[in-house]
């Protein structure tokens, strides 16, 4: 399903994030993506969703070279990709129900199938309740799950998400934790980068371990660790 | 385009106009202006055209005959050259006429001392040929060329060319004007579209992290330029229509022998012309500043 090749990363600044990462991920794994802050993780997962590309190396998503794919492709590559980012990306001008529905809107869903699955997607995320407040409205947890919504909604091929429980108390993140769980069931192949332990050694699934740009560690089953 | 999509860039526009209501009047005001004076330049140089045009038709062609010819020759070539087309008059002068026209009263010494006297007048007849338009100006020209009585004819051609080469200047300068004034609210256009993508930098980023091509992202912004293009043309017709009835009504008295009115047909033709201009500027303003929008990933933005 992903699968990365010598990629390294070095900014105009000079900074090396990703150094000769190599990995593969197959279709359906359960992914956490560890490591002290300025790792790279985020770098990592930007480059899976060609929000940016390798100085060197090549990642291949469902067999196809995204990192050489012409710029016109990229929309196509996302619409298979649920991103949930570090920090919110919610519309304020909009409601929650909006914002959900704009994953689906910009691919151009009729109306009556946008109504539905916008319902269902906030259901996964128990806030169909708020569907017509606005992001101002919602605490950092609320609206770290409508990020979560509009990620699921297109049922995507692979859920990329970075720090979702960043913000959240024990009791949601497990709630979002079980629904990762339930939508990897479903097929989807999930990646998360995260800092929070308690979750990584509870649910004991794959484990890939970053510092300084290089993996260091990949285990199944594992724990949060990097040292 | 699927009716879900337009619809939602229409949504999507007006929703943008009505939340940055300063920046829409901005460029619906620019886009006005620029069409209110093109519009006014161009009834400008059709009234100035139409002016010369009938200036010059109202002119004279001046013929001189052979001394040869008399009262009777005069005459008759006059009913002759009638029958030609866009020849509206034609006066006989006498020599006696042109003698007194010559010398008017009072100028007696004058009279004397160029040694003519009214027996021994040495003018010959003349034509005054009054023409409707210029249209047929050679082809009488020629006729008269080929007529043996007739010794030589002026037809003011120093004036006609005069009148030309000003209508001519006029045309140009408005043209000019236009394109310049285009040109200035394509470059404010493109700088208001600019500052709006920058304000919706975080809307365009989401929208391409759910997977929104380029053209979907450009969507709205065109479709809000397409709006403020109509909206601005509308008003710009609406005012010039009126500037040009009020000031028309001042201008007549002073030019009454000049109808200063359009006809409807040009003055629609006019009002679909500057529409068009109007959508096309915000159209292409929207496009030119929508260009790079490939540029627009999380990192960059998050270094605007
Ligand atoms: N756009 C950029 N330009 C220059 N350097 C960058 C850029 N983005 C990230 N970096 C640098 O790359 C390194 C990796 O950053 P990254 O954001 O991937 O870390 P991270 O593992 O996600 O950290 P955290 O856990 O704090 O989110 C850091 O040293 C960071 O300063
Ligand atoms: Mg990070």
């Amino acid at each position: 399903m992903i699968s990365l090749k010598d990629v390294t990363k070095i900014f105009p600044n000079g900074v090396r994030a990703l150094n000769k990462v190599n990995l593969d991920i197959k279709a359906g794994d359960f992914v956490f993506l560890v490591g002290p802050s300025g790792a790279g993780k985020s770098t990592f997962l930007r480059m899976l969703f060609r929000d940016d590309i390798p100085t060197e190396g090549t990642i291949y998503i469902d067999g196809k070279d995204i990192t050489s794919m012409p710029a016109s492709r990229i929309p196509y590559l996302r619409r298979n990709l649920g991103i949930v980012l570090q920090d919110f990306q919610l519309l304020k001008t909009r409601t929650v129900a909006e914002n959900v529905a704009f994953g689906l809107r910009v691919i151009g869903a009729p109306n009556s199938a946008i109504n539905d699955r916008v319902q269902e997607a906030l259901e996964q995320v128990g806030l169909s309740h708020k569907r017509r407040m606005y992001p101002t409205e919602l605490s950092g947890g609320e609206q770290q799950r409508v990020c979560i919504a509009r990620a699921i909604v297109n049922n995507p091929l692979i859920l990329i998400t970075d720090e979702p429980t960043g913000n959240l108390d024990p009791m949601i993140s497990n709630e979002i934790m079980n629904l990762f769980l339930e939508i990897n069931k479903r097929g989807t192949t999930v990646i998360i980068a995260t800092h929070n332990h308690n979750l990584v050694n509870k649910l004991r699934k794959r484990v890939v371990a970053l510092v300084d740009g290089k993996i260091i560690k990949d285990e199944e089953a594992g724990t949060y660790a990097y040292e | 385009m699927s009716i879900s999509k337009l619809s939602f860039f229409i949504y999507e526009a007006l929703t943008n106009i009505r939340r940055s209501p300063v920046i829409s009047f901005i460029t619906i005001s620019t886009i006005a202006t620029a069409l209110l004076l093109t519009g006014a330049s161009m009834l400008l140089t059709m009234n100035m055209e139409n002016f010369l045009e009938h200036l010059k038709s109202d002119s004279l062609i001046t013929v001189y005959l052979k001394q040869s010819a008399g009262k009777h020759e005069a005459n008759a070539l006059s009913l002759r050259l009638k029958n030609l087309e866009d020849v509206e008059d034609i006066k006989v002068i006498t020599p006696e006429q042109s003698l007194a026209e010559l010398f008017p009263e009072g100028n007696e010494h004058q009279f004397s001392a160029s040694e003519i006297s009214p027996q021994d007048n040495p003018l010959p007849y003349c034509l005054r040929i009054i023409i409707s338009s210029q249209a047929q100006l050679e082809s009488i020209l020629t006729n008269l060329a080929s007529e043996p009585l007739i010794d030589s004819y002026t037809y003011g051609k120093e004036f006609f060319d005069k009148i030309e080469r000003l209508s001519r200047l006029i045309s140009f300068a408005s043209i000019a004007i236009a394109s310049l004034l285009a040109l200035a609210s394509l470059f404010i256009i493109y700088n208001t579209i600019r500052l709006t993508l920058f304000m919706r930098k975080e809307e365009i980023l989401i929208m391409k992290l759910v997977g929104a091509t380029n053209s979907f992202v450009r969507g709205p912004f065109i479709t809000e330029a397409f709006i403020e293009g109509t909206l601005a043309a509308t008003l710009a017709i609406f005012l010039l229509f009126v500037l040009y009835g009020i000031s028309a009504e001042k201008i007549q008295p002073l030019i009454p022998f000049f109808n200063i009115s359009m006809p409807m047909q040009v003055l629609v033709k006019l009002a679909i012309k500057m529409l068009l201009m109007g959508i096309m500027l915000g159209v292409a303003g929207s496009m030119m500043s929508l260009r790079d929008i490939n540029k627009f990933n999380k990192a960059t933005l998050e270094g605007v």
